[in-house]
């Protein structure tokens, strides 16, 4: 009892000394935590909320065995995989551009205009991409026609179509590369040439130190950044609708229809469905974040 | 034959010239330091030794082996880099064994090899750690017995102690030399650090601008530098200018006073200009009897180094400093003071002009 | 990027905004108001990363100390020392996410605001050609957004540039 008091005494002396001299800096990020209630917490938690509640607002766990019905699990199955090919394709591709134009002693504009396109196709993402690849790869698209009467070649006869995996997968890449290189040029420039004359010191030829020192030291940021490509594909909505007009049978196209109320008739399930894009995101970032402080702390 | 030979070497990159005629031979077991100012092509020179760069022009042999044109990993040449250049993702013990890894030498060999390197730089118990939970020290350490653990014949250490504190950078560099010493290892130590390459070394090439200036034992560079370069650099020794009053005796005047050194001007002519040296630890004030020279001036700064005071004296044109051992019954001038300093004939060097040729070994 | 994507984002906000007590959509200023806040968290994440890598470069701790010793209040050491110093960082997070909004289709389609996302939808499922002249222009708005943020971040240490797919 005595303790017990104590311990309150003490705790509550230590609240006012805190609240005396931390106030202002309390109130002074009162309207952030107020925003993100409103517009982030309580948002995410209705979805929470509503996953747990049949249509009459009782609680149940029902929504969660439902979500394994085949047209969800397709579309998270599509969402995966279209997400994990375009983050290591475009994850690939963008390791080796930035190490061509961090490390592979080409000129200075190289990399500036590697950089700055970089930039620009990181952020160029949503309808009008998709409105960008239409006219050039659809079907009667700019390349299409192209293709067409310089080679004679017909790419929709060749099996290639704009609207499907391959061709979603392509204008995702289009922003995908460009993220990759974006952070991983920095991360190749925090490769220390005094690492690698080290090793070739020691006997190492240029294989050897890629092997046992530069690739480990970057594969952190690598697969960081390629979870992070992935999380990017995955919650990406508008891009995959203007191209494929809500058809492909996506994660997000499939919110996006149950918003609309096109679709599985139950808002709890849909709830549920959002929830379960929400928790993959916040893996992915956690992991990230993860792989990302391992980095830090080898290079501090 | 030297076991390390470094014939005519220059390099120059695009216009600018980093190093010219670099002529030394390094006899096997020695320890050797360059020394000289910051951009005076110390590094330059020792990555051309380690391959990392190719002379523009001469010849690099280790043991009567041409290896000028050998890349990196084929010479038998191990260094150890001002920033450490630990590997981030390794730890001690797996740094210190790469190089034995890369050589494709067995598991059992490579572990008692890297558990004599950590015996050998006391940290045993450091093995699992990662560079990033060592000091500067540990982690300067780890690398030279990484640079060490693959036996290499030459060893390379480029201002190995230059981003530690001043403590551990004695106790440190004496770690190095005994290592030397006891492992016999041809060595090449560069440092701007006069002392460091004065404690250390068994020779010390002073370099300035991409030349050498002099080539010599720490005690032939300091008691008896060849250009007002060596003179200034090494050591605290006063650069003056004076005019040949009469070579065949030695009389010479600074500022209108003469004075005489020790042996006559065999070369020089009455009215040539040419700089002599003064030790500053062998000149004394007035009241001291010994000393056949003496000059006059004025006090112009006094400044109190613990052990010694040095006193700074201002003749017409020319500053020059002297030492006094502090002793609490000292009597200082005052600044501003004139004051009569005497020296001995010895304690006045001629030093080569500086256009001369640099001095070969 | 943010853990929560867009889409599952407006889910929530037009679950909880569209019915009383908060009832904010009935008003095409109340969607406004929520396309707008919508977009506000949309930035966060990259807005935050701009600052705080601009935070970190200019150590914070020792300029306000500096600044203080100087006799310099709160209100000087914030307008006068931190934002000019925050300048780049702050004026590239304004850009980038001027990038993003400008073309955003996700937010304002579900709350159902013309703007300019939902207008190049609806012309890409009725026009021809009209849509690639909208790709071209909302290019250029890209292009002169990341030009800005590198005129602006000249000599700066570089400034995040990802604002995440949409
Ligand atoms: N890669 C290079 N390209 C062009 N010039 C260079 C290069 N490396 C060195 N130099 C120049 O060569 C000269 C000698 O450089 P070096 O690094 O050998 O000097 P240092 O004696 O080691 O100096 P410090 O004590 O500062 O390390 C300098 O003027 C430098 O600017
Ligand atoms: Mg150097």
């Amino acid at each position: 009892m005595t303790e017990a008091n104590l311990a309150h005494g003490g705790r509550t002396t230590l609240t006012v000394n805190r609240g005396r001299r931390f106030s202002w800096v309390w109130l002074g990020v009162a309207p952030f935590f107020l925003f993100a209630i409103a517009f982030l917490i309580l948002p995410s938690a209705y979805l929470v909320v509503g996953s747990v509640q049949d249509a009459d607002q009782n609680f149940t766990l029902q929504n969660f065995g439902d979500v394994f019905q085949p047209v969800i699990v397709n579309s998270y199955w599509l969402s995966i995989q279209i997400s994990v090919v375009t983050a290591v394709a475009g994850g690939v591709l963008g390791f080796f551009l930035a190490y061509a134009a961090v490390l592979g002693g080409l000129p200075k504009f190289v990399r500036t205009g590697l950089m700055t396109f970089s930039g620009v196709a990181s952020n160029f993402a949503g309808v009008p991409l998709a409105f960008a690849f239409i006219a050039t790869l659809g079907r009667t698209g700019f390349v299409t026609a192209l293709l067409r009467t310089l080679f004679g070649l017909e790419i929709y006869d060749a099996g290639f179509n704009l609207y499907s995996f391959l061709g979603l997968s392509l204008t995702y890449m289009y922003f995908q590369f460009p993220l990759m290189v974006l952070i991983i040029a920095p991360a190749l420039d925090g490769l220390k040439r005094d690492w690698r004359e080290a090793s070739e010191n020691l006997g190492a030829t240029s294989w050897e130190y890629w092997r046992y020192i530069a690739l480990p030291i970057l594969l952190p940021s690598l697969l960081g950044t390629m979870i992070l490509l992935f999380g990017n594909a995955f919650g990406a909505y508008a891009t995959a609708f203007a191209l494929t007009g809500g058809t492909f049978n996506l994660a997000t196209i499939l919110i996006g229809r149950q918003i609309r109320g096109e679709v599985l008739q139950n808002p709890g399930l849909g709830y549920a469905v959002a929830l379960g894009m929400v928790i993959i995101m916040g893996l992915s970032i956690f992991v990230y974040s993860w792989l990302q402080r391992r980095t830090e702390r080898w290079l501090r | 034959m030297a076991f390390l030979d470094l014939n005519d070497v220059r390099k120059s990159f695009m216009q600018a010239t980093a190093v010219e005629m670099f002529n030394l031979k390094v006899e096997r077991g020695e320890f050797v330091s360059f020394l000289g100012p910051s951009g005076c092509g110390k590094t330059t020179t020792l990555r051309m030794i380690a391959g990392f760069e190719t002379p523009t022009s001469g010849q690099i042999m280790i043991d009567n082996t041409d290896i000028t044109f050998k890349p990196p990993n084929q010479r038998p040449v191990g260094m150890v880099f001002q920033s450490y250049a630990l590997f981030p993702n390794m730890k001690v013990a797996d740094n210190i064994g790469f190089g034995l890894k890369i050589a494709k030498k067995s598991k059992d060999e490579i572990a008692s090899r890297v558990e004599e390197m950590l015996a050998l730089i006391h940290m045993r118990e450091f093995a699992h750690r990662y560079p990033y939970q060592l000091s500067g020290g540990q982690q300067q350490r780890v690398a030279l017995a990484r640079a060490l653990a693959v036996q290499p014949q030459v060893l390379l250490l480029d201002e190995p102690l230059s981003a530690l504190d001043a403590k551990i950078r004695v106790q440190l560099r004496q770690e190095i030399r005994a290592i030397q010493r006891k492992l016999g290892i041809t060595t090449i130590y560069v440092t701007h650090d006069q002392e460091e390459a004065l404690s250390l070394s068994d020779r010390i090439v002073v370099m300035s601008a991409g030349r050498i200036e002099q080539i010599g034992t720490p005690f032939e560079i300091y008691n008896f530098p060849q250009t007002p370069f060596v003179a200034s650099f090494v050591g605290t020794l006063n650069a003056l200018e004076a005019e040949v009053r009469d070579a065949s005796t030695g009389r010479i005047a600074v500022d209108g006073q003469e004075i005489m050194m020790a042996q006559p001007l065999s070369g020089a002519v009455t009215g040539q200009k040419i700089t002599v040296a003064l030790r500053p630890e062998s000149i004394s004030l007035n009241g001291d009897a010994s000393g056949a020279n003496h000059l006059q001036g004025q006090v112009e700064a006094i400044t109190f180094l613990g052990s010694i005071v040095r006193i700074q004296v201002r003749l017409e044109r020319h500053l020059f400093f002297f030492d006094s051992f502090n002793n609490p019954h000292l009597s200082l001038p005052q600044i501003g003071q004139m004051v009569t300093v005497r020296f001995p004939h010895e304690a006045c060097l001629w030093l080569s002009a500086p256009q001369s040729e640099p001095a070969g070994d | 990027m943010c853990v929560v994507p867009a889409i599952v984002l407006v889910f929530g906000m037009l679950r909880i905004y569209s019915r009383p007590p908060l009832a904010l959509t009935e008003s095409d200023t109340g969607t406004d108001f929520l396309l707008i806040a919508g977009y506000v968290t949309l930035s966060l994440p990259y807005m935050y990363r701009a600052v705080d890598t601009g935070l970190r470069a200019m150590d914070v701790r020792t300029l306000t100390e500096a600044a203080q010793s100087l006799g310099a209040g709160w209100p000087t050491i914030l307008l006068r020392v931190i934002i000019p110093n925050l300048r780049v960082a702050l004026l590239s997070g304004a850009f980038l996410t001027f990038t993003t909004v400008i073309g955003e289709f996700t937010f304002a389609t579900f709350l159902a605001r013309p703007a300019f996302g939902p207008y190049m939808g609806l012309l890409g499922q009725t026009r021809a050609y009209e849509p690639a002249a909208l790709a071209i222009i909302s290019l250029i708005l890209t292009w002169a957004s990341v030009g800005l943020i590198q005129v602006v971040g000249r000599g700066a240490p570089r400034q995040g540039q990802l604002a995440g797919a949409r």
